[in-house]
């Protein structure tokens, strides 16, 4: 073992592991930025990671059709011979009719909020590892995402960017305990703080808590983002699903099931700008 | 076939096969949870890698492999690129000093190596984020069932690497 400690090799070893550690603590402190070796390899696996992502689309499409087949199988047949000359042109139809329903549903959202700017960017991978569903989306700085931009569906909240690249940027969601946001039930306007919780992620659901014991809110009850912090005001976030005594002080919490489902997610729309969007971070000095 | 051809072709297949599993690793493929337990091939795969290469190699390996990983996983910034290349460090010293090269050896690198990476991912990244209970919680019900999962896996990569020995020029 000692021959090893003296040879060349472990002074390599040592060399890139002192300079690997070096640019492990200069990007903690930076924060929110991909370290240049993430970046690069990123950058580089990007296109092979969209690749799997879509094989394996594929694959649970195909198997899901498969699973209603023979409903549709039956269809398809009476239909097979009407639809023989038409099915080339129906393919174009349905996908630009998929992306039409896509956009149309974001228009709805723009129109509501003309202030907001968004990227609509493609989920290409999704740490397996976290227990929060944290994901990497095909669109980084160069596409104009920064950090802490909110990540959203049509159906709503997603979660935020919490680190950036230059092609690539990881996404944090609702259901992670790292993100915390003002919230408001919307039909009583009691305000509290939405935050993940690991046992409460692990059934796909978010906590909405620190509200008054005094407060009227109920089970199923929408949630929306109370504008405060780095969230627009009015984004939808989930429904109330239970409701429950804090253990730790007098107030009470409730469990959030978020619109969006974090779990299927494949497309979602970053929102690169909106009004106040940086009067938080200009606060904590961003 | 020469040797050089074989041994660029082993070369490639390597470099593939980390690739791959790397790329997988982070997409729906690998997503199998066994109570909350998820695996980690890398590990299993860069044991039975470094068993049979030189500190150097392995360490390469394990560092690239862990960039790839970097770049997808949650939080991190070189953690995994850092670990992967002690991990393929320790095992190409220690299997060549403290361990035979065998399987019950092999068995019990992986799970050393598993229960590290998974104890001081859960130490780095889970302790202070999700206070006492939950970080506990964390360790006791994801984590080490984890490692022991990923551990497992062990068998099919050390008998790939055996043959891969075997048939190397």
């Amino acid at each position: 073992m000692r021959f090893f400690f003296r040879s060349r090799q472990f002074k390599i070893i040592l060399s890139v592991l002192i300079a690997l550690i070096a640019v492990s603590v200069i990007f903690s402190i930076i924060g929110s930025q991909l370290s240049p070796q993430a970046n690069i390899v990123g950058t580089i696996t990007a296109p092979f990671r969209s690749v799997v992502n879509g094989i394996w689309n594929g694959i649970e499409d195909f198997v899901s059709a498969y699973r209603d087949g023979n409903k549709i199988m039956l269809q398809n047949a009476e239909l097979e011979a009407e639809l023989n000359d038409l099915r080339e042109q129906l393919a174009d139809f349905q996908q630009t009719q998929a992306e039409n329903e896509f956009y149309k549903k974001y228009l709805k959202i723009a129109e509501e909020h003309p202030d907001f700017k968004f990227k609509e960017a493609t989920l290409i991978s999704r740490d397996n590892d976290d227990p929060y569903r944290s994901f990497v989306i095909n669109k980084g700085s160069l596409n104009g995402v920064s950090a802490y931009d909110p990540v959203i569906t049509d159906a709503g909240l997603v979660g935020f960017v919490s680190q950036v690249g230059l092609t690539t940027s990881k996404v944090t969601t609702v259901l992670s305990p790292e993100l915390s946001l003002g919230a408001l039930d919307n039909r009583t306007n009691d305000s509290g703080i939405i935050s993940g919780d690991l046992e409460i992620a692990k059934t796909g659901k978010t906590k909405f808590y620190n509200l008054a014991r005094s407060c009227s809110v109920a089970i199923g009850d929408y949630v929306i983002t109370s504008g405060e912090g780095i969230f627009p005001k009015g984004l939808l976030i989930g429904k109330i699903e239970t409701i429950g005594n804090d253990k730790y002080n007098t107030s009470i919490y409730a469990t959030v099931t978020p619109f969006a489902d974090i779990e299927e997610l494949r497309q979602v729309m970053v929102i690169t700008e909106f009004d106040g969007q940086g009067n938080l971070l200009d606060e904590i000095g961003e | 076939m020469t040797k050089n051809v074989k041994k660029a072709l082993l070369f490639a297949f390597d470099v593939m096969l980390f690739f791959i599993i790397s790329l997988l690793h982070y997409s729906d493929f690998l997503d199998f949870k066994i109570f909350g337990a998820g695996t980690t091939l890398l590990i299993p795969l860069l044991v039975a890698f470094s068993m049979n290469h030189s500190p150097l190699t392995a360490a390469m390996a394990g560092m690239l492999s862990g960039f790839i990983m970097d770049s997808s996983a949650h939080g991190t910034y070189c953690f995994n690129a850092i670990l992967l290349l002690l991990i393929g460090t320790f095992v190409s010293v220690s299997s060549s000093t403290l361990f035979n090269k065998n399987l019950p050896s092999a068995v019990v690198i992986s799970l050393i190596c598993s229960v590290m990476y998974y104890l001081l991912q859960w130490a780095i990244f889970h302790t202070f984020s999700e206070g006492i209970t939950n970080g506990l919680s964390f360790l006791l019900e994801i984590s080490l069932p984890s490692a022991v999962l990923t551990a497992l896996f062990i068998f099919p990569f050390y008998f790939l690497y055996k043959y891969i020995d075997r048939i190397k020029p």
